[in-house]
Parts: C-alpha cells; sequence; structure tokens
C-alpha cells in the first residue's frame, strides 16, 4: 500500500469528520470509526474524489470494506 | 402455521428431522415442499401468490441482465412494487377492494400473510436490481430460486434476506450436531422473548393505546415506552426463533438486531434495528441516491434520509400515522446530521445511559403513530401527551392501574414480574445472546427457560378477555 | 453425548417437573380463601338465600344490609365477568359441599344472553377438572383452552397471568391456617370512581344503537342453573335491578330480549322480577354505569330488595 495516499486519504478523514487526531488503521471499518456512517459515507466519497481528482463508480464505493481497500482503490484510480 | 403454536412445533420436529437424515439435493426438495406446505396452510391463495411472482420474476430476471430490456425490468419492478403497495392498501381499508382479486381470503390468517408477501416482493426487487448491475446471474433453476423466495422460516417476518445469501447455503451438506445446539438454543430465547416478555406487555400497551380515557401524559408516554419494548422484543424474538429454526436446518439467517435498546443516537438505532430491512432500503434506495447528489454533501444525505423513509412509511402501511412516524424519524436523523457531534470521544457510563434513554423516549415518542389504531386515537393521545395534565393527581389510578390493566392485587403482581424478567434481560441482554448463540446445547439453562415460559409466558387467546364489562 | 439426545433429555425432565408444578398448583389454588370454588368448601357459609350472577350482584347485593331484614341469613356467590355456564359451575360446586339454601336470586338481563358480555372464565375451573361435570362443562365452553389440558401444567400456562399470584396467596393462607375470606360474605363493595384499568367519572357501557345477539349456549345455562336448583328443592327467582334509564334508549331490542327471558322462565316455571321502575333508576347520580351502582345506589337498592324479600319471598313461603 502505498504510505503517502494513506496519509492523504487519512488528512481526508480528518477534515470529514472534524477530528484533527483521528489515525486510521487499513484494517477499520466504519464500526471503528465514529462518524462514518450511512449518512456521512458519500461526503466522504465526494471529498475523496474532489482531493485525488478522481471519480468513484456506485459499484466502487459500495464494495470496500474497510479502509485499506479503500486506500487500494484510491491508488489504482490516481495510478 | 404461527410459530408459537403446536402445529408448527410438530411440523418443524418433522422436517428437522427428515433435514438432518436427508442428502441434497432431495433435501432441497424438502425444505421447498416444507415452504409450500408452510404457506399453504394459511391460505392457498397467498401460496398461489407466492408461486405466482416467483415465477414472474424468475421470467423477468432472465432477460434483464445488463442493459437488455428496460422496459421489462421496470415492469418487473412495478409489478412487485405494486403488490405490496396494494397488500397493504387491503390492510388499510380493512379488506375493502377497489376491485375483486376472486375470492382472496381477507381473514385474520391472511391479512397475517399479506404481511409476509411485502418482505416477499421487497426481496424479488432486491433480486431483480442486482441482476440488472450483474451483481448476480439470473438463477436459472426455478425451483431453487422459488426455495430461496419461499423459505418459510423467514417469510412471514424475516430477516429480510437477499437471494445471494441464501444461493450458496441451499446445496450444503445437511446440518452438524453443532447447528442443532445452537439453533435450539437461540429458538428457545426467541418463545422466552415473545412470549414472556412481549405478550406480557401487549395488554399494558393496548390498555392505553386502544381505549379513549383521559389519561395523563406521563401515562401516555410509559405506554409508549412499553410499546417500543414490547415490539422490540416481539420482533427481535420472531428473528431468534426464525435464525434458530433456520440454524438447525443447516442455513445461516442475517441478524435483524444489534441491541437498538442501549443506541446513543437515532443514527445509531437504525444501525441496531431490523437490520435487514435497513440494509435493503440503504442499499437499494439510500446509497443510490445519496451517491447521486453526493456533490451537494449532506444535503444529498438529507434527500435520501427523506426519500428512503418515505418508502418505508408506505412499505410498512398506508396511513397518517405511518408517514408521521417517518417524518419523526425524518426529523431526529436530519438534526443529527446536522447539528451532530463526531468528536469520537468515549462518554462515561451515565452519559451513556442517559444519551440512551433519552433516545428511546424520542422512538417511543414515533411510535405512538405507529401504534396508534388512527388518526383521531392518536391524535387524542397526543393532545393527553400535550397537555397540562402531565402528572396525574392519582398515581395509582391513572398510571399504575392502567399499566397493570387492573387495580387488584394480582395485577400489581404481574406487572412487577413483567418488569422484574424485563429489566434482567435488559441488563444481561449480551449475556444472554451468547449463550443463544453459543455452539453448546445447555441443558440446565434451556431448561429454566423453558420453565419460565410455562409458567410467565403467554399462551391462550389474547382477545379472549378484550370485552370486559367492568 | 448426541446433541439430539440431550434435547429430549430436557423435554423429559420438563415433563416430569412441569407434573409436580401441576399438583403444587393444584393444592395451592385450592387453599385460596378468596377464591369461591375453594372458600365455599373450605369454610361452608350456612345461608337461606344465595345471590348469583355476574359482576352486578357481585358489587351491589350485601348480605349484611339484607339479612338486617329480610330476617335470613344470606351469602353471595356471584362472581365478576361471569355467564351462566361459569355460574352453573359454581352453584353445582356449592352445591356438593353445602346444604342446599332455601332460595336463589340469580341476576339476568339482555346482557346476559349476549356472548359478547362477559365470558366463560375456564381458568376457574382448573384445579377441578378431574370432577367430570367440570371436565364436560369446560370443554364445551372453551374448547381452545380444552384441548391442550392433557399436557402437563399446560391448564395453568394457558392463563398463567391469573393464577400465579392466587397460587402464592394459597400457600400463605395454608401456612397462615387462614380459614375466611376476605369477603366472608362474598360481597365485594364497589370502587368509588375507576372501574379496573379504564378511570373514568362515569363508565359508558352501550353505544348507540347496541343490538343483543342471544346466543343458544348462554339459554342453554341459564336453564341448566334454574334446574340444577330446582333439583336440590331450591327456589328459584330471576331479577334484574334497574338499568340507568337513559341508557335504556341505547338499547333497541331491548324489548325482544326482556321477552326471551320471560318465555325462559314461564317454560321453567320461575318468576322474573324487574326493577326498572325504580325512581332511583332515572338518577345517574346512583350508578357509576349504566348497571352498576355506586355506594348510596347499592344502599338504595338493598333496602328495596330486602324489604321485597321479606314480603313476597320468606313471608309467601311462610
Amino acid at each position: 500500500m502505498n504510505e503517502e495516499t494513506f496519509k492523504q486519504v487519512e488528512s481526508v478523514f480528518r477534515k470529514v469528520f472534524k477530528r484533527p487526531d483521528l489515525l486510521i488503521r487499513p484494517e477499520d471499518t466504519a464500526a471503528d470509526i465514529a462518524g462514518w456512517d450511512s449518512l456521512t459515507h458519500m461526503t466522504l466519497i465526494n471529498e475523496l474524489e474532489i482531493f485525488f481528482k478522481i471519480t468513484f463508480t456506485f459499484e466502487e464505493v459500495t464494495s470496500f470494506k474497510n479502509t485499506g481497500d479503500l486506500v487500494k482503490l484510491v491508488t489504482q484510480k490516481i495510478s | 402455521m404461527a410459530f408459537c403454536s403446536p402445529q408448527f412445533l410438530i411440523f418443524f420436529i418433522l422436517v428437522c428431522g427428515l433435514n438432518f437424515v436427508l442428502k441434497n439435493p432431495v433435501r432441497k426438495y424438502l425444505l421447498l415442499f416444507a415452504s409450500l406446505v408452510f404457506i399453504g396452510w394459511f391460505n392457498l391463495y397467498t401460496l398461489g401468490a407466492v408461486v405466482f411472482f416467483s415465477g414472474f420474476t424468475f421470467i423477468i430476471a432472465a432477460r434483464v441482465t445488463g442493459d437488455k430490456n428496460a422496459f421489462i425490468f421496470y415492469f418487473g419492478l412495478l409489478v412487485n412494487c405494486l403488490a405490496i403497495v396494494l397488500f397493504n392498501y387491503l390492510l388499510a381499508s380493512d379488506g375493502l377492494v377497489i376491485f375483486s382479486l376472486n375470492a382472496v381470503d381477507f381473514s385474520v390468517n391472511a391479512l397475517l400473510l399479506l404481511v409476509g408477501l411485502s418482505f416477499y416482493n421487497l426481496q424479488h426487487v432486491a433480486y431483480l436490481v442486482d441482476v440488472r448491475r450483474k451483481r448476480i446471474p439470473p438463477e436459472k433453476n426455478f425451483l431453487d430460486f422459488l426455495l430461496i423466495s419461499a423459505y418459510f422460516p423467514k417469510f412471514i417476518s424475516g430477516p429480510l434476506t437477499l437471494y445471494q445469501q441464501l444461493r450458496p447455503q441451499i446445496n450444503w451438506p445437511a446440518p452438524q450436531q453443532i447447528n442443532l445446539g445452537q439453533g435450539f438454543n437461540r429458538m428457545v430465547l426467541g418463545f422466552f422473548k415473545k412470549m414472556v416478555l412481549a405478550d406480557r406487555l401487549a395488554p399494558s400497551v393496548a390498555s392505553v393505546f386502544d381505549y379513549n380515557d383521559e389519561l395523563p401524559g406521563i401515562t401516555v408516554m410509559s405506554a409508549a415506552i412499553l410499546f417500543t419494548i414490547q415490539l422490540y422484543f416481539d420482533f427481535s424474538g420472531y428473528s431468534d426463533i426464525a435464525i434458530g429454526a433456520s440454524k438447525m436446518l443447516g442455513i445461516d439467517l442475517p441478524e435483524n438486531f444489534d441491541f437498538p435498546l442501549r443506541a446513543r443516537s437515532v443514527t445509531e438505532f437504525w444501525r441496531k434495528w431490523h437490520r435487514s430491512l435497513i440494509h435493503f432500503f440503504t442499499t437499494y434506495i439510500f446509497y443510490p441516491v445519496s451517491f447521486r447528489y453526493r456533490r451537494y454533501k449532506k444535503h444529498a444525505a438529507a434527500i435520501a434520509v427523506i426519500l428512503t423513509f418515505f418508502v418505508s412509511a408506505l412499505w410498512h402501511g398506508i396511513g397518517f400515522t405511518f408517514m408521521m412516524w417517518a417524518l419523526c424519524h425524518m426529523v431526529y436523523l436530519l438534526f443529527e446530521l446536522y447539528v451532530g457531534n463526531t468528536s469520537g470521544a468515549s462518554p462515561g457510563r451515565l452519559k451513556r445511559l442517559v444519551s440512551a434513554a433519552l433516545i428511546l423516549i424520542l422512538v417511543s415518542f414515533s411510535n405512538i403513530f405507529f401504534r396508534s389504531t388512527s388518526s383521531a386515537a392518536c391524535m387524542h393521545l397526543l393532545s393527553r401527551l400535550f397537555n397540562f395534565d402531565f402528572f396525574p393527581e392519582n398515581w395509582a389510578v391513572e398510571v399504575l392501574a392502567p399499566i397493570a390493566v387492573g387495580g387488584h392485587q394480582a395485577d400489581l403482581f404481574n406487572l412487577v414480574a413483567t418488569f422484574f424478567f424485563l429489566c434482567l434481560t435488559v441488563l444481561f441482554e449480551r449475556k444472554i445472546f451468547e449463550y443463544a448463540s453459543t455452539s453448546r446445547f445447555r441443558p440446565v439453562i434451556t431448561f429454566l427457560f423453558i420453565l419460565l415460559i410455562f409458567v410467565f409466558g403467554v399462551f391462550g387467546n389474547s382477545q379472549r378477555f378484550i370485552y370486559m364489562q367492568f | 453425548m448426541k446433541t439430539g439426545i440431550k434435547i429430549l433429555m430436557v423435554f423429559v425432565v420438563l415433563w416430569v417437573s412441569l407434573l409436580l408444578l401441576e399438583d403444587l398448583y393444584d393444592f395451592g389454588l385450592k387453599q385460596n380463601q378468596n377464591i369461591k370454588m375453594a372458600s365455599v368448601k373450605n369454610s361452608p357459609p350456612c345461608t337461606d338465600l344465595l345471590v348469583h350472577g355476574p359482576c352486578e350482584p357481585l358489587w351491589m347485593i350485601s348480605p349484611a344490609l339484607l339479612d338486617k331484614q329480610t330476617g335470613i341469613s344470606s351469602y353471595n356467590l356471584a362472581l365478576s365477568h361471569s355467564d351462566f355456564a361459569d355460574n352453573y359451575l359454581h352453584l353445582y360446586y356449592y352445591l356438593k359441599h353445602n346444604r342446599a339454601p332455601t332460595y336463589l336470586l340469580l341476576y339476568v338481563t339482555p346482557e346476559s344472553l349476549d356472548k359478547h358480555y362477559n365470558t366463560f372464565n375456564s381458568y376457574r375451573f382448573a384445579p377441578y377438572l378431574e370432577d367430570s361435570l367440570v371436565n364436560a362443562v369446560v370443554k364445551e365452553n372453551d374448547p381452545d383452552y380444552f384441548k391442550y389440558t392433557w399436557i402437563p401444567f399446560m391448564k395453568y400456562a394457558y392463563y398463567n397471568k391469573r393464577f400465579n399470584f392466587d397460587v402464592l396467596q394459597g400457600y400463605k393462607h395454608y401456612f397462615s391456617g387462614r380459614k375466611n375470606a376476605y369477603y366472608p360474605d362474598g360481597f365485594e363493595p364497589p370502587t368509588k370512581r375507576a372501574w379496573g384499568n379504564h378511570a373514568g367519572e362515569f363508565a359508558e357501557l352501550y353505544q348507540e344503537n347496541t343490538v343483543f345477539k342471544p346466543d343458544s349456549l348462554r339459554e342453554k345455562y341459564l336453564v341448566k342453573t334454574i334446574r340444577l336448583a330446582k333439583e336440590n328443592h331450591i327456589s328459584v327467582y330471576l331479577y334484574e335491578s334497574p338499568v340507568l334509564f337513559e341508557a335504556l334508549a341505547f338499547q333497541p331490542n331491548r324489548a325482544e330480549m326482556i321477552s326471551r327471558i320471560k318465555t325462559i322462565a314461564a317454560q321453567e316455571q320461575v318468576p322474573f322480577v324487574q326493577f326498572e321502575h325504580l325512581a332511583m333508576a332515572k338518577e345517574k347520580k346512583y350508578f357509576v354505569s349504566t348497571l352498576n351502582f355506586n355506594m348510596e345506589g347499592l344502599r338504595l337498592f338493598n333496602d328495596t330488595l330486602s324489604r321485597f324479600i321479606r314480603k313476597n319471598i320468606v313471608e309467601q313461603s311462610q
């Protein structure tokens, strides 16, 4: 996993959930990160799209299982 | 046949026994036959409807993969959705039809199965959408498809199961001993929750909701809270029985509840309550809408919340009360969306308790609409809740007697017994769930639970004493 | 040991435990002096006049008030929410363990013949199902309940909300040596205001245009009750206490139902006495519902009733 991309994704998480000290791990899911739920999920997705200048498909945003998968997906899209 | 009936117990023992000894594909056909018998036991018209909708959806799905035949796809969705709306309309109008379906039986048993059909058609909607989006290939074997659709443990009350959750399992070998123990424990817990907790609370709730008494606000609110608890134990009890029965047959159904009474926000509540239905609404309505308008960020989620709950209200029933119930939750969720705190700091025990109590009150308030027998009854209850008589002059007569369904010592004793079991279950819910999910069969605990069901469970015809002269 | 066999063993132990528990409940309920089936056996009332029926006589006829004026002793055997089959079995059981009274005063009103009012309370007879007559009547009136009574303890499980407290109270009476009911003469005074769980100053009973539907089982057991009494040489008097006058307008087929009662009374050759024309019937201040009096009303009615009994029943038979 690209370390730099991971840190950038983490910075987006911090911005969306308004927690400057938030630390994410590759195995984290929505259950592990306070505030990350279905209500905020698409806001997070949109912020990632803006930050990385990518576009996700619906299938992609509903199929990743944890933040590790999400970072891999972002890495694929930007490369 | 209802789960809590001797007929079902005999039926299930037979099916379970045969299922244990048979091998696939005979085992599959046994489950299919048993499912059709289960549905047909209520009435044959419902069985006919189930077979019809299964056949219809099966044929449609074979033709709509990818971008092919958009018209056929939408037609298939429309028919399944109309079926849900139509049956709910029939329920709302007490069986008065706008057109005749020829000899459709509107007896109590038929109405019960019409509720089952709401779940059933929803599963077909999910199936068609998933086939269309190429998430799953269309089923080629109609009997397999019919089994997955009509599978009897989940038919009446869910859990709402997606095609892809069951498909891999129907060809599994027969269940192991481990499944029998786990499944049985789970079923016993389900019967306990339903008969000892939910059904004992039902008369207390009915005593407040079903009469036009001038009761103080605190009585109305107490009954609303009791209704929420009753609904939880009733529904989760049914789910436990369904999941347990299915486990004994070797098939895993998804969990439906995750201790929702401990939720500290309405958002969290909806992650823990009726999870299978919420998963459906999230996957097929909420996420598509919020994804499409994601550039509007929170507003996209707000639009999706409104639409999802509107559809949920229609699914539950057609009427003012369900719309008002949905409106309450829209307001709660939108408030949390725009004002909520995502600090992530772990709150203290007292704060957790206060939060959970507040959420219970908010959800219970919305359930006043959900439970009310009519708009007029609902308005009456709300007027009692919001006038100056919130607290009573005489607590024994205006609060205790309605909740205890009488003012005699025996009534108070029954109320105390009910609250005792309720408190114990809520306090030790996680431990009890662990026991019920354990693979090891525990004879002593099981024996005690069944004994409690006999001594404190509600068996008789609950309508027997509805009319009381005084 | 296989799980299936373990499950089976649990059910075997459960079966035996339920048989034992059933015996414990049988015993406890038969010791509870507040249950009339038990108290009429354990502490037999010595009585000349038996008052019988559902809530109306139970809450409105006081033997203490009657006996002062009539000069005879009376006992109130009435039971809340009971129909004639319920009354029949209580009379049967009373006569099984007590000297037969001279007179029986049985309450009958149009409601009594309609199965939507009152009910057969099968739970009252659960400890007595070994009696063949009790068994047959329960089977006829509550077949849904009866068909499961072969399962150990099911006769109590079916209506357990009715039993658990009474069993504990029965054992309390047994261990304390109590021999008298809380209401020794059977009469239960009406509460001042609220009835059961529906509080209200005045409890409305009839909706507009209430139409009574006569039920054949009700009529059958009314006849059986009368004949049981007559077989035991008891003089039977059917009566109806005053109905709130303004409620009569809400019963469009009252005349038809009264006519049915009179027909049965004539056929069984027993008098049917109506008190509907008393002046108190027009005064709402004496009533808590269309059929039930408050304390003031019941004193007035008991005064009228006892004079009637003395003049038309006791003195006539002497």
